[in-house]
């Protein structure tokens, strides 16, 4: 399960900063910067500028809740997983393969054909 | 390429255009046999020659891939090898592809059939046809038909790819 918590409060911004983390990719693991046994920054640790008025209670959960990296902890918690298989082994004979981009067409919505019964 | 998304008979097919000329690039990042892909490709015109493949690669029957085919048949029991391939659209193209993914891994059974302008082909009950491209008495490209009649016959009035469906999503 994902968590946050608010670890700044600054007034003079307007903003806040909320740290996102997990049971399995946790606070210690994201730690980027400790001192003193203190974690002071994490890699998961996001500034968000807030609107004005500032949103509170369920407003400010949505807020947050929407802001989360929840792919970037998910693909974390698969890599810690011995049961997923994330050794990117499919990549190995691509590895240094100089390849051309093929700039992908955006795939336009779906045309439902009609039937006919005969 | 360009790319057009249709719903038959509640399937996600993507039927893509390719111009003359146009190179397509495909990486196999190991062997594959084709009588595993996981996709239907039905080329209902044109073709494709492969311009570059693996130094190690051998097998002619790739090398050049003209006509209307399926890649679950026509190319049964041969293998893409590992790498990286390029090929070259001969003639504009159309290809109908019913991806795996899209479909939530789900597939039904699929079959075609190829006419010639003037041929017949007489369908049982119960069938599910997508006249892909060309045109017929029953409907032209992109008519869907469900058989309830005994012995219809779709006769094809120019060219034409019929892609048979053995069941509804």
């Amino acid at each position: 399960m994902i968590k946050y918590k608010i670890i700044e409060i600054n007034t003079e911004q307007h903003s806040i900063v909320v740290r996102y983390y997990t049971d399995i990719v946790t606070e210690a693991m994201l730690a980027t910067d400790i001192l003193d046994g203190v974690i002071r920054r994490c890699r998961t640790d996001y500034s968000f500028d807030l609107p004005v008025p500032a949103p509170t209670g369920t407003a400010l959960d949505d807020f947050i809740n929407a802001r989360a990296p929840v792919a970037w902890l998910t693909t974390q918690e698969a890599v810690l997983n011995p049961d997923v298989d994330t050794s990117l082994s499919a990549m190995t004979a691509l590895l240094g393969v100089e390849t051309p981009v093929i700039i992908p067409v955006a795939t336009p919505q779906s045309f439902v054909l009609n039937q006919i019964t005969v | 390429m360009k790319s057009t998304k249709y719903t038959v008979f509640g399937w996600e097919f993507n039927k893509n255009t390719f111009v003359d000329g146009e190179e397509v690039a495909a990486i196999f990042p190991k062997d594959t046999p084709m009588d595993n892909s996981a996709n239907w490709l039905f080329w209902t015109k044109g073709s494709r020659v492969a311009i570059s493949y693996p130094q190690d690669f051998n097998d002619e029957f790739f090398i050049e891939q003209r006509g209307r085919f399926l890649n679950k048949t026509t190319f049964a029991g041969h293998t893409y090898k590992r790498g990286k391939y390029v090929f070259q659209v001969v003639g504009d193209t159309e290809v109908w592809c019913l991806d795996c993914a899209l479909n939530g891994g789900n597939l039904p059974n699929l079959d075609f059939v190829a006419l010639d302008v003037g041929q017949t082909y007489t369908t049982s009950i119960g069938q599910l046809i997508l006249v892909a491209s060309g045109e017929t008495n029953l409907g032209s490209e992109l008519t869907c038909l469900e058989i309830v009649s005994e012995n219809k016959v779709i006769t094809a009035t120019t060219d034409a790819f019929l892609i048979i469906f053995s069941g509804r999503k």
